[in-house]
Order: structure tokens, then sequence, then C-alpha cells
């Protein structure tokens, strides 16, 4: 039961864009925190 | 020296140098603030959802996640890189646990708090044997990781690289408590996630997906198959040993004390939902080596091979960074919760119970340095078989996860059957890893483990009076004076 090119290709996509947003999230949220004086 | 590092020892020594000041730097700037012994061990129990998630994140990000997530890729295919990925489900699935925790006990310290108070003093002593022995394999085995891939990757001498980056954890822990470790954590995280992506979008645009596959399909088919037998094995075993290591150990615990009211849910959830992709864009790499027809003379260093192909010598400063920052994002986490456990449960437990919180205070600093020693003293001498600990602890783990599960949701759940679970599970683990192999230690001892709380409760339940874990005066390892 060999994985297709398109299913490796599906599942490396998706996992770079997950952790390419991961950052941005983590940012995004650091920022809310800052702002709402709920960092520490 | 090592004559097949990647990168020049001068460059390694820079880069170790410009990280090492920012560690201890942002480790001291953030340290100011933290007052007294709750600001020191739980960073004031205020931590706000941004820094709760990149801590949670980044602890779990471990040299191992970069370095031997590619290596399993290389040797199991796409199920080494979707089985190291199963490892986000112990953190998914300790999000409804800190909610809890964080609810039953405001005041409390520790997961040996917990353990004393819910189960009595017997199975707190079994419990802190299983906790410290893991910490202590898991530390060292981190210690000596940092010392081999800075040899690797830049000839400087193991002795050296591990004292270097032990010396630099322990020194902004000492500085700043968990308020450093998750400050430096949150910089550490962006960093690992950054340079992974810009790995994985060159081999995406240089390599191309397609020529991988075909490339593997003619030279290691195996990899690609679905029902390769030892990979499957590998990713059950996987799945329990990391339920096991965050259910029970202090460093997942600690942090479900420090985060604000509210948090501690989301933050695991978020940090176990985007962690589970680290492990197979880490890991993909490894697959884009038959096409690069590149030379591996050792598994391990197959992420910083292809890197150094795609990118030159800047693909393998890239590798040096992540690695050194996922080292140090594990290492300081593992410090500050191990300390946090012996100065609570080992030296006000056992040794002072009248120590006064000032005393303890002073005493947190000294408890860092002195594991922070005895770490060193034990990675020297460079042992292989002490790295191999750290397979052994997948016994001891597996069998807290239903005593820790049960304790903070039944009601009812026996403490002598949870004693002899967290016992007998790691007993006949251990046994089965001898006799039987490394892959069903954690699987047996587990089970042996659900099946003692499971008897015991149902047929001799102990109702509990769940107000006695929100207690001030009974945490922090003993009565207060």
């Amino acid at each position: 039961m060999i994985v297709s090119a398109n299913i490796l290709e599906l599942l490396i996509m998706i996992s770079t864009a997950l952790v390419a947003i991961a950052p941005v999230i983590l940012i995004f949220l650091w920022l809310k925190d800052k702002k709402g004086g709920k960092l520490w | 020296m090592n004559n097949d590092a990647i990168l020049q020892a001068s460059t390694g020594w820079l880069i170790l140098a410009i990280f090492s000041v920012l560690w201890i730097l942002l480790g001291w700037w953030l340290g100011r603030q933290a007052k007294g012994l709750e600001g020191f061990m739980l960073a004031g129990r205020k931590v706000g959802l941004a820094l709760g998630t990149a801590t949670a994140m980044a602890t779990w990000v471990t040299s191992n996640t970069t370095m031997a997530a590619p290596q399993l890729a290389l040797q199991m295919g796409i199920w080494g890189m979707v089985g190291y990925s199963l490892g986000s489900i112990g953190l998914i699935l300790f999000a409804p646990l800190a909610k809890r925790i964080r609810e039953l006990m405001p005041h409390g310290f520790t997961s040996g708090d917990f353990v004393r108070l819910r189960y009595g003093k017997l199975a707190w002593r079994v419990f802190l044997g299983i906790s410290l022995f893991y910490a202590f394999g898991w530390l060292v085995s981190l210690g000596m990781a940092g010392g081999v891939l800075i040899n690797a990757l830049t000839g400087i001498d193991y002795h050296l690289g591990m004292t270097v980056i032990l010396a630099v954890c322990v020194s902004y822990t000492l500085l700043g408590g968990l308020r450093a470790v998750i400050g430096t954590d949150f910089v550490q995280t962006i960093l690992i996630l950054t340079g992974l992506v810009i790995l994985a979008v060159l081999a995406i645009t240089q390599v191309g997906v397609d020529t991988m596959h075909a490339a593997v399909i003619e030279e290691r088919p195996e990899l690609l198959n679905l029902l390769f037998p030892a990979a499957i094995m590998f990713l059950f075993n996987n799945l329990l040993f990391g339920i096991g290591e965050i259910f029970h150990s202090n460093v997942w615990w600690s942090r479900a004390f420090a985060f604000r009211e509210g948090v501690g849910f989301k933050a695991y959830l978020i940090a176990g939902l985007f962690w589970t992709p680290v492990p197979i864009v880490a890991g993909f790499l490894a697959l884009a080596v038959p096409a690069l027809n590149i030379n591996v003379p050792a598994a391990d260093m197959v992420g910083p091979l292809v890197a150094a192909e795609l990118l030159g010598v800047g693909g393998a400063v890239l590798v040096f960074i992540i690695v050194f920052s996922a080292l140090a994002s594990s290492l300081d986490s593992l410090l500050a919760a191990t300390s946090d456990l012996v100065l609570t449960d080992i030296y006000k437990g056992h040794l002072f119970p009248r120590a006064t919180e000032d005393q303890l205070a002073k005493a947190a600093r000294w408890v860092i340095l002195a594991i922070g020693l005895l770490t060193w003293l034990l990675c020297w001498p460079r042992l292989t078989t002490l790295a191999e600990l750290l397979y052994l602890t997948g016994a001891f783990v597996a069998s807290t996860i239903w005593p820790i599960a049960a304790g903070l949701f039944w009601k009812k759940t026996n403490p002598t059957g949870a004693m002899l679970a967290m016992l007998l599970g790691t007993m006949v683990g251990l046994s089965s890893y001898f006799l039987i192999g490394f892959y069903v230690a954690a699987l047996i001892s587990a089970a042996v483990s659900m099946s003692l709380v499971l008897l015991t409760t149902w047929f001799m339940p102990r109702p509990y009076d769940w107000t006695l874990l929100n207690t001030q005066q009974v945490a922090l390892g003993g009565e207060r004076s």
C-alpha cells in the first residue's frame, strides 16, 4: 500500500502551511495579550 | 575534533556566543520582575495565552524533534514522521487536565503536591522515584545531545559544547526562574518554526515533491509503504510514551499552575495542534536524500546534510540555530521543573519541613545549580548507555497515565490501587523491555497500570474530598510550620 505522490504532496503542503501560520498566530496572540495587559 | 563537520568551528563558536549572550540577557531582563517564591517558580501564576502556548510548543520541540524526525523518516518512511507527530496527542489530551489542575489546586506548586494530597505519602514516594528518574534521564540525554550535535555540526569538542549549552541554560534559569524560561521559549519557538519553514520551502521548490516521490519509489519504496510493520509498532509506543511523559511530568504541571486562569486548556490545545505538523516538516527533508543523491554516513545527520545541500553553509547555520534553540527551550524547562520538584518535594517535603518561604526562595537557586552540576557530571563521560536510559523511562512514565487522569477526574479512585498501578506497571513494563523489546515497554506498563486502577476503583472505591487539594496550608511539600 504505497502512498501516492499527490497524497505525499498534500501532507507536506498542509503541514508546512500550518507550521508557517503558527509564528503569525503566536505573534498575534502576543500583541493581543500585551494590549489587554495579560502577557504575564 | 570532528573532520566531517559541516560548519567551521569558528562559525560554530560565533553562533554559540551570539545566542548564549542573547538568552542570558533576555533571561536576566525578564527575571527582574520575578518577586518571591511564586514569582520565581511559577512566574507569578499569571502567564497569558501567547506565552503559554509558545512555552508548551517550544518545550515539546526538542533536539529529537528536529534531528530525529528526519532520521526516522529515513529509516521508517512516512510512518516515521507521522508516528512522531502523534507525540502531540499527549499535549492535546493534557489540555482538559491543565484546566482541572488549575481549578482543583489554585495554590499547588508541583505534580508531587497532587499525588501526596490525593493518594498519600507512600504513593507520593513511588511517584517521586519515577518522576525524578525520568527527569534526570531526559536532562542527561538533552545535555549529551547538545554536545554530540554541536560536535557533529561544527567540530567543537563534545565536552566544550555540552558544557556551554548546560552553562547557558543554568545561567538564565538561575537569573529569572520560570519567567526567563517562558520568555526565552517564545523567541525560541519563533526561531525554530521560521527556520523549519525556510528549509521546507527550499526543499519543495528546489527538489519538488514529485521528484522526491519518484526517487524514493525507485530506491527505497518501503519508506512510502503504509503497511511497514516496524513503523506501525513505533507509532503506538511513541503515542503512549508521549502521553505518559506529559501527564506525570512537573514540566507540564508547573505550567498548568503558572498559567493565568482560563489559559491552560486553550494553550495546550493550540500548542498540540500546531506541534503536530512540526515532525512532518522536519522529517520529510530526509525523503529528498535519494533525489539529491546525498551520501548519509550517520542517519541522525540527515537533516543538516540535506539543509547544507540545499542552502550551502547558510542551510547548516540555520539548522544549527534551530537545534540550539530546540535544545535550550527544553533544557531550561526541564531544569526549572525538576528543581521545583526537588525543592518542594525533597528539600521541603522530606529534609526541611519547617523551611520558610524566604529560605525556600534562596534554596531554589542552589537546587538549580546543583541539578545543573549533576547533569554536567553525568554527561561528561559521554556514555551512550545513559542516553538509552530515556528509552527505559517509557516503562516508568506510562504507568502514571491512569493514576494521574483517574485521580484528577474520578472521586472514588482507590489510593492503594493507584500506588500499586505505578509500582507494578513500571516493574512489568521494565521486564517486558528486557524480555520482549523497547517497543512494548510503555504499552504493557500502561495496560497493567490501567487494569489495577480500574479494578481497585471498581471493587474498593474510596470517596475523596476535592477541597483537600485546595488548601494553601498543605501545599508546597508538606505542612507549613
